[in-house]
């Protein structure tokens, strides 16, 4: 066996946690960051948000060549569909997770959606104000997208002394906040600007000069700009650049279109027959606000005593699969809806219990 | 006509025109329709430009690169020249009808060729007083056109609905009967021809035939190694511009660096702006790269696969030297090189099965417009459906009494036979060991050979430069800490000191 690529070692991490209860499908969502309700339930469910939309631009082709490669292996193997780690898997990844030293921060739920502006926005910016204060102007921007242009317009420095007192305050707060990782990881971001006689590197070389693989350097990268988005409220400058970017509850958007009316008092098969949507669409949604929006009233739909019953069995089966909990209930009664909905909303913000 | 020359240096800060700027300007002003060919960076954009500025009304100039007219636009503006403005699909909503609405109030309108298509564009602009139309890259109506540009076909129907305003095609490279195409779609009438000769006699002209693969690819390190450099490696696909930029690392200390479409646009942004900046040496490259990249120092392009038609090879070869000194072309092919091109044209085209679905299936339901979109919707990519749901458009405009999908496949087999013609040309080309390269070069493109060059071809015979090896050997990039980089990034006054 060769070594394992590092998107390889990463899937069969994910696989580790959702242990023969999740296809190999469900763990490419994951990791593409598929912003389908039953993924997001995934990740609620076993606690892996953090891993959520970690390789963006893995194609379906490409992964389900990787993943056979981990079957030749006998690393995982999919019977049924289901991914299950074979003993000699569990030891690879042990070996793995022995020496890997994990990114200081990086939560692909919580700043997938943010990291690519802010990192356009800090990157213009700082090339801008490079190239600025060397007194030179002719340049390509690295990014030519209106959104991010405007952005830059409206906090341009008027004259030359604010624009050195942007580009100290800039320096010493990146300083700051850079110090705390690891030199390499600094080293990514820095060397991924550009600005004034120095280009950026494509991540491609990126790979070459730290000796990572390519993905991991993607990986690694994106950590340091989810560092930063966790940590700019300590700066005044930096947070500009996460300005209206971080919103409190991540919902899809028809999602957020079913919250709306849900709110409005109309009952799940109104809002079915409202918005022309099947039911189980809906209950999707259901689902997906229950573990996300903190205001979720789940008694409104579960009582007291099947919520207890679920949360209950859910523990001592030691297990997330729906049809496991459901045949451990006494009795029937209970639909598929209802304890997706229990486990959801426990697995989520309200997970305390 | 003092009055030019002070408009020029007024609002340009040039003092004199470059050669035929004056004279293209002139007809311009005057109202003909001018054709003008020539090379990149000659500064043809002033030939719109300033008559646009000069005459009443508002100019429209055609142009498919839109960082190419955004950089123009910027350009102007430094200048303090304020009335121009961009249309293009990046624009917001609330920004394209801000521009619509000042039509009127601005000089120079770039316009994308799909914007202009645009029912709601066409409108204002059919009650605009439009002063000139320019259409840049305008061998995109003929060698492009029918498949990639069908955008740009409609040009000519768009100039009539303007009113027919005086008309200025710009192309850098155009064969005789590419021109004649350009003509006839705009609806040229009695056009002022002005050409650049095509020969650029700072280059000299190599062709290599190997037996194998690997054979070129040794011949090609070879090359790189000596060639004095910057240079650029064309090759035919993404696979084989990552590959060699990697055999080129591997085995030289140089830094190489591969191009093509396959990239993030960020990361092909970086490499075209090392290359820019001399902190990559070597690009290899599909053609996806180039196009309004203008870096004038430029030594060698190596074409390590040949290009479809000998009007691509001269505008690739053409990057090389722009700053007029020696510079070196040099073309590797083997017998088996014939086969990759001809499946390129063959993927170009849908088809003769899927024409045949297709129009079945649009014709059971022929309420709907067919749009490029609605053929995609059965499985047809991007280029694909654009060709069928043009041609399907014309099928349905000529009244033509063969069916659609007769009418379609007539097309495509013209096209193909007109692709493959060009291919055999620059083949022929390619391997004619007979005769001067140069001239064979010129004859395509109905010119003789004026003077002779000193460096001129394999067949006339050349010395190749050699790099002075001090020169070489500074491979990647400087190592510095991030801490050095940021502070060098962002404390460019203190450095300066
Ligand atoms: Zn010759």
């Amino acid at each position: 066996m060769n070594n394992l690529s590092f998107r390889q070692t990463i899937f069969l991490y994910l696989s580790d946690h959702l242990d023969g209860e999740r296809s190999v499908n469900s763990i490419f969502h994951i990791l593409t960051g598929k912003r389908s309700s039953q993924t997001i339930q995934d990740i609620k469910w076993y606690n892996l948000t953090k891993y959520f939309h970690m390789f963006p631009y893995w194609k379906i082709s490409d992964f389900t060549a990787e993943t056979d490669e981990l079957v030749k292996y006998e690393l995982i193997d999919t019977n049924e569909n289901l991914v299950r780690m074979t003993a000699k898997g569990k030891q690879y990844l042990t070996d793995f997770l022995l020496h890997y030293d994990w990114p200081a921060f990086f939560n692909g739920w919580k700043y997938g959606q943010a990291e690519s502006l802010f990192w356009k926005r800090v990157s213009l910016l700082i090339q801008c104000l490079s190239y600025a204060l060397a007194k030179n102007r002719s340049f390509l921007p690295v990014f030519e997208e209106e959104e991010v242009q405007q952005w830059l317009k409206q906090r341009w420095p008027k004259n030359d002394k604010t624009k050195q007192v942007l580009a100290d305050a800039l320096l010493g707060e990146l300083f700051q906040l850079l110090e705390q990782l690891s030199n390499q990881d600094a080293f990514l971001f820095s060397y991924r600007l550009s600005g004034y006689n120095y280009t950026g590197l494509t991540m491609r070389q990126l790979s070459e000069m730290t000796l990572l693989e390519e993905d991991e350097c993607y990986f690694r990268f994106q950590a340091v700009i989810h560092y930063l988005l966790e940590h700019v409220d300590q700066t005044t400058y930096l947070k500009e650049a996460a300005y209206n970017l971080i919103e409190k509850t991540v919902l899809t958007r028809t999602t957020k279109h079913t919250l709306y009316y849900l709110k409005q008092g109309f009952t799940m098969d109104e809002i079915s027959y409202i918005r022309q949507l099947k039911r189980s669409t809906i209950e999707d949604h259901v689902v997906e606000i229950a573990s996300e929006d903190e205001e979720f009233q789940i008694h409104q739909y579960v009582s007291e005593y099947w919520k207890n019953l679920i949360v209950n069995k859910m523990k001592s089966e030691k297990t997330m699969k729906l049809k496991t909990i459901k045949e451990a209930l006494p009795e029937p009664g209970v639909n598929y809806f209802i304890i997706r909905l229990t486990l959801a909303y426990y697995g989520g913000n309200h997970g305390n219990t | 006509m003092g009055t030019l020359d002070n408009r020029l240096y007024e609002w340009f800060g040039y003092s004199s025109f470059k050669h035929n700027q004056r004279e293209i300007i002139e007809s311009v002003l005057s109202g003909e329709d001018v054709f003008l060919m020539t090379a990149t960076g000659s500064g043809k954009s002033l030939c719109y430009q300033l008559p646009a500025l000069l005459k009443q009304g508002t100019a429209i100039i055609v142009s498919p690169l839109l960082a190419l007219m955004e950089n123009q636009v910027q350009e102007l503006k430094q200048l303090g020249i304020k009335n121009v403005a961009s249309y293009n699909s990046f624009l917001s909503l609330k920004e394209k009808k801000s521009v619509l609405n000042r039509l009127p109030e601005y000089k120079l309108i770039y316009i994308s060729p799909e914007s202009l298509q645009q029912k709601d564009v066409l409108d204002k602009l059919s009650r605009l007083n439009v002063s000139l139309l320019a259409v840049d890259e305008a061998h995109c109506i003929s060698q492009w056109g029918h498949e990639f540009r069908t955008d740009y076909l409609k040009i000519g129907e768009a100039r009539n609905k303007m009113g027919s305003p005086p008309c200025l095609a710009l192309t850098a490279t155009a064969a005789p009967e590419v021109r004649k195409d350009i003509l006839d779609k705009l609806n040229m009438k009695d056009p002022v021809i002005k050409c650049d000769t095509v020969d650029r006699t700072n280059i000299s002209i190599r062709t290599i035939k190997k037996e194998t693969e690997e054979e070129k690819r040794i011949e090609l390190i070879d090359c790189v190694r000596k060639l004095p450099k910057p240079g650029m490696v064309y090759v035919g696909s993404r696979k084989k511009a990552e590959e060699l930029a990697e055999a080129i690392k591997n085995e030289m200390p140089f830094a190489a660096s591969a191009y093509h479409g396959g990239m993030t646009k960020e990361d092909r942004h970086l490499i075209q702006q090392q290359f820019l900046l001399d902190e990559v040496q070597i690009i290899c490259c599909t053609n996806a790269f180039g196009m309004g990249i203008n870096k004038p120092n430029i030594r060698f392009v190596i074409h390590f696969d040949y290009p479809k038609d000998i009007e691509s090879y001269v505008q690739e070869m053409g990057r090389a030297g722009r700053d007029g000194q020696r510079s070196t072309s040099i073309l590797l092919y083997t017998e088996i090189d014939h086969v990759f091109p001809r499946k390129m044209i063959e993927w170009e085209f849908p088809t003769e099965e899927e024409v045949q679905y297709i129009c079945e299936v649009l014709r059971t339901d022929d309420s709907h417009d067919v749009t490029r979109k609605r053929v995609e919707s059965y499985g047809f990519e991007d280029v694909h459906a654009r060709f069928i749901s043009h041609y399907w458009e014309e099928w349905r405009n000529k009244e033509d009494a063969r069916s659609q999908e007769e009418f379609i496949n007539m097309v495509i087999k013209r096209r193909k036979g007109w692709k493959f013609n060009k291919l055999i040309q620059m083949e022929e080309w390619i391997s004619n060991n007979n005769k001067c390269r140069r001239e064979t070069l010129l004859e395509t493109f109905g010119e003789t050979l004026q003077s002779p060059a000193k460096q001129c071809c394999d067949v006339c015979g050349i010395t190749e430069p050699l790099e002075d090896v001090d020169e070489a050997g500074d491979a990647g990039f400087p190592m510095m800490s991030w801490q050095d980089r940021l502070y060098a990034l962002l404390q460019q006054q203190t450095h300066k000191g």
